[in-house]
């Protein structure tokens, strides 16, 4: 079973950038995508697997990217949460840090996501 | 009309330069290269002169992409770049590599991401100096006069009020391609703005 991650961003160039770079350092991983909170709960919902990591942006259209971040928990997911955002303000990173999610300013680099995956490594490697 | 003091002034300077600095280094990474920015510039004008304002800063016609933000103070910020640089920015973000019909494809969610990335950077920074919470809406790419897209953007207000108006020039040097950041504080919130300004110079000064 290979490893698997949900993009979750309603702007093409963004989950195309993120993606590129999930390509370059997890080149085995697959990618699925998602434009909006109500498409990424429907494809969690129907991956009998399970994503390891789901990335969410924010600042998405209807539910937010926080507000999805609450319901997947709510939900019982167990996947790594990372919330990708340019909103820098602290009370964005506590909430989000708060669901237990890591928090990635925009713009991403390989740096940033190299360190991010290392956690999740070794969190997985711990349970 | 709201006069500023000298300490109120340059403390805005300095904020603007530090979220503005933020955004030009999130810019920086995004198109890597090197990004020029002017001292901002803030005027208390009339909604209707700032709409003026905006209109030249674009005499070529323009892309934009507009965020309306709220919170202790409201407004509304704009990216602004010259529309025929459009492409040439998209080319920045994703490489000289791509045929020139899917620059084209790409040229509306690439401005907008740039905005998303440039206004939240330069908003949050701001809103994390002052220790306030801010709130933005979804972005918004438009395309036009810069005029006919601010008076269209904020139809629905007074647009006969004050508004304190911020404007800051950036660059991007290899390529020429120069855009504006404005951000127009609605009247009724200025003051509370104001307000808050007073309380980071005072933490400042302890």
């Amino acid at each position: 079973m290979s490893n698997s991650v949900l993009l979750v961003d309603d702007n093409y160039l963004a989950r195309m950038m993120l993606g590129s770079i999930i390509a370059e350092t997890r080149p085995d991983w697959t990618v699925s995508e998602a434009q909006n909170a109500e498409d990424a709960l429907q494809r969690i919902d129907a991956n009998r697997d399970g994503f390891d990591v789901i990335f969410i942006d924010v600042g998405l259209p209807g539910m937010n990217g926080l507000e999805l971040a609450s319901k997947i928990r709510e939900n019982g997911v167990t996947s790594a949460l990372a919330v990708v955002t340019a909103n820098i303000q602290k009370p964005v990173r506590e909430k989000a840090e708060a669901l237990g999610a890591a928090f990635i300013e925009k713009p991403l680099n390989a740096e940033t996501l190299v360190d991010f995956f290392s956690k999740v490594d070794k969190l997985e490697e711990k349970s | 009309m709201m006069d500023l003091s000298e300490m109120q002034s340059g403390a805005i300077n300095e904020l603007m330069n530090i979220s503005i600095g933020r955004a030009a280094s999130s810019l920086n990474q995004l198109v890597n290269e090197e990004i020029l920015l002017t001292a901002p510039r803030v005027l208390f004008i009339k909604r209707v002169e700032a709409s003026k304002k905006i209109n030249s800063l674009s005499l070529n016609g323009s892309c934009a992409v507009f965020q309306a933000f709220s919170g202790p103070f409201a407004g509304d910020a704009l990216l602004i770049f010259p529309e025929n640089k459009s492409v040439e920015l998209v080319r920045a973000i994703i490489g000289e590599v791509a045929p020139l019909e899917t620059l084209t494809e790409l040229e509306h969610d690439a401005l907008t991401e740039v905005a998303n990335i440039v206004l939240n950077a330069s908003l949050g920074s701001l809103a994390n100096l002052l220790e306030i919470e801010i709130s933005c809406s979804l972005p918004e790419y438009v395309k036009g006069n810069g005029e006919s897209i601010f008076m269209l953007k904020t139809g629905s207000r007074e647009n006969v009020g004050m508004a304190m108006f911020m404007e800051v020039d950036f660059v991007l040097k290899q390529r020429k391609i120069n855009g504006y950041v404005v951000f127009v504080l609605d009247v009724d919130t200025t003051q509370k703005f104001l307000d808050l300004i007073d309380n980071y110079v005072s933490r400042m000064m302890m």
